[in-house]
């Protein structure tokens, strides 16, 4: 039976949407809009329980491994979780791709390290959902910094800018070669979906249309000082 | 549960300044565990069903995302109720200072004692219909059907929108 079947054929092609992004663009938040206005599940990483983290930011060299190691075991677990329950598909949005994971090793771990992570990785034999849709959320440093500072989780705090400046690149190199999935890039410096409802329907509409290929969202208007 | 659920619930009242009764209901439907409320309609009034001289109600409909079963959350809700102060007996219809109905969670589908999902009670309602519409108008009710659609089907008598 087709669930649903009343929906209009536009929303019946996305069943799998993942928002990503470097730190404070606002993945979460996003994702977790389009699960309450569409009703989808939120795949939804839990950063604040990683107790590492607030170590990480305080000394990036000596807790960069277990830091890596504990998100990668809680994306397979959540990945797991989601496999199994696949009674009526529904639609689900996440804020992570499990390449992240890999994408923050990459930048955070020294070569032993990494070696070690790779072989964790291997045995772990991840196969999480395939997207039909991913959105990046691109922002400048300058504007992530803003938002980090905005939001005002502590040990966020201590984020450098220099550290954000390779997230940046390592994320703009990733997507520049990703076809995995229908890619929609938006400039997310210009728009705030959040706050902004007109910004939302019109960032949702973007999404809807989405089918194949890559696309820049970058609406330009005015929007005043 | 790892995966967060979306769910709807209705919320209303007409006893005791309704209006702030609903205000302070959202604000406790925050404070839930694991839970976080994402969207929050405008307030509604609306005339009571049925025979029963009261007070018209003050409605509203708020979008949670929970990493809560339906039972527990369910559980919650009932618990809220009570914290603010509606007595243990339900009358169908009768007046009440707060009224939680778990409306949708999900994609479930369920009928079982004390617990029906989706909530039977969506389509004949324009108090949740309006409301539900203005949060997510394109969420698919299972079984039921989409929103914008369901709420095609009712009139908006009885109805009306409270200034924020």
């Amino acid at each position: 039976m087709n669930t649903r079947m009343n929906s209009t054929a536009s929303e019946a092609a996305h069943q799998f949407i993942v928002i990503e992004g470097p730190i404070g663009v606002g993945k979460t938040s996003l994702a977790r809009r389009l699960c309450a206005s569409l009703s989808a599940q939120g795949v939804l990483e839990e950063g604040a329980q990683n107790p590492f983290l607030e170590r990480f930011y305080r000394n990036q060299r000596a807790a960069a491994l277990p830091t890596q190691l504990y998100f990668l075991l809680q994306r397979a677990q959540q990945l797991a979780a989601l496999q199994q329950q696949d009674l009526f598909a529904p639609l689900r949005v996440a804020d992570y791709l499990l390449e992240k994971d890999r994408l923050f090793a990459q930048v955070t771990l020294d070569q032993a390290e990494y070696r070690l992570y790779e072989q964790v990785c291997a045995k772990l034999d991840i196969h999480p959902p395939k997207p039909d849709l991913v959105v990046y959320l691109q922002a400048p440093v300058d504007v992530l910094l803003e938002r980090i500072a905005k939001r005002g989780v502590d040990y966020e705090q201590r984020i450098e800018r220099a550290y954000l400046e390779r997230l940046n690149e390592a994320y703009a190199r990733f997507f520049h070669e990703f076809e995995a999935a229908p890619l929609l890039i938006v400039n997310a410096a210009s728009i705030d979906p959040i706050n902004n409802h007109a910004d939302y329907e019109e960032l949702l509409a973007a999404i809807r249309r989405m089918k194949r290929g890559r696309l820049y969202y970058n609406p330009l208007r005015s929007r005043g000082i | 549960m790892l995966i967060w659920q979306p769910a709807y619930i209705g919320v209303g009242s007409n006893l005791e300044d309704p209006r702030a009764q609903v205000l302070r209901a959202c604000s406790r439907l925050a404070q839930l565990p694991t839970t976080r409320v994402m969207l929050t309609s405008p307030l509604y009034l609306s005339r009571p069903f049925g025979s029963i001289q009261q007070p018209d109600f003050v409605n509203a409909v708020v979008g949670l995302l929970t990493r809560l079963e339906s039972r527990a959350l369910l559980t919650r809700l009932r618990a809220l109720e009570a914290a603010m102060g509606r007595p243990e007996r339900r009358d169908k219809w009768g007046p009440r200072i707060i009224d939680l109905d778990l409306l949708s969670y999900g994609r479930e589908r369920r009928s079982e004692s004390g617990l029906t999902l989706p909530h039977p009670g969506i389509v004949e309602r324009n108090f949740v219909l309006y409301p539900l519409a203005d949060i997510a108008p394109d969420l698919d009710i299972p079984g039921l059907g989409r929103v914008t659609e369901l709420k095609g089907r009712v009139t908006s008598e009885g109805l009306r929108l409270l200034s924020p």
